[in-house]
């Protein structure tokens, strides 16, 4: 695993210009949500992938950088508290939101003294 | 412990007999952990560059404004001077019981000038917002003029 973590940062590459989006993180009773900045790419441009818990954000922006086109990219490691199948998102003015809900075993639960 | 604490420097710092705990501590808090490098690479600043653009006909500013909405940008031409002012909006508000485990977004209130490389017809300037990259289109005053004059040399 540890390899793997070593190879996810973002390579440029001769075709794009690899950019990290900043990233906003809330944490609510719920889930996580994070918000990524994206600008210049919208619904139709990106692609959320999770695979072994890790999740990459694939973002193809409008804006060129040295001559090449943007990709905003990003990887996250998601914990068994992620509930990875219920996972949504949505894209507006250049933002992306995503909601991370957490599964029952890592949701608050209170317990009553009796 | 800081709950952004990279999952590899984490266990660096942590002896091998606290292991455990850590991972308990982990699978507790940590739902999303951040892989990306420790430090933001320049490629970050270029996702909030302005580029200007000269063509023969007229001016293309772009500026990345994600998060914005149109109302809350405000363009201003005066001569050759373009400045851009924009104010977003915090995602969290007041009664939003939600806490920031992580927060690079800095920027809520926004201004930049920029001198244009070229006399332009503000009055006629056009600008839009779209995918959160603000376009400011301005007309040439003369278009198609050189950008550059020779200097002849007595």
């Amino acid at each position: 695993m540890d390899n793997e973590v070593l190879n996810t940062e973002p390579q440029p590459t001769e075709e794009v210009r690899v950019v990290m989006p900043l990233v906003d993180i809330l944490d609510g009773d719920d889930g996580v949500t994070i918000y990524f900045e994206v600008p210049g790419a919208n619904s139709k441009t990106v692609d959320i992938e999770v695979k072994n818990r890790i999740m990459t954000i694939s973002a193809a922006s409008s804006l060129r950088r040295d001559g090449l086109p943007v990709v905003f990219k990003r990887n996250f490691r998601l914990s068994d508290g992620a509930d990875i199948e219920n996972i949504t998102a949505k894209t507006q003015d250049g933002v992306l939101t995503l909601n991370i809900p957490k599964s029952e075993r890592a949701k608050v639960h209170k317990i009553q003294v009796q | 412990m800081n709950m952004l604490a990279r999952i590899r420097n984490a266990e660096e710092l942590l002896p091998s007999t606290l292991g455990g705990l850590h991972e308990l501590f982990r699978s507790m808090l940590d739902q999303v952990t951040d892989l990306g490098p420790e430090w933001l690479p320049e490629g970050s600043a270029a996702g909030r560059a302005l580029t200007v653009e000269t063509s023969e006909k007229e001016v293309t500013v772009k500026l990345p404004l994600p998060g914005c909405e149109s109302k809350n940008i405000d363009v201003e031409v005066i001569g050759d001077q373009l400045t851009i002012h924009a104010a977003r909006t915090e995602v969290k508000d007041e009664n939003d019981k939600r806490h920031y485990i992580r927060r690079e977004r800095s920027f809520m209130d926004y201004q930049e000038s920029v001198l244009l490389p070229v006399k332009v017809r503000g009055h006629e300037a056009k600008a839009s917002y779209v995918d959160g990259i603000l376009t400011v289109t301005l007309p040439r005053e003369n278009p198609g003029s050189p950008d550059s004059h020779v200097v002849k040399v007595d």
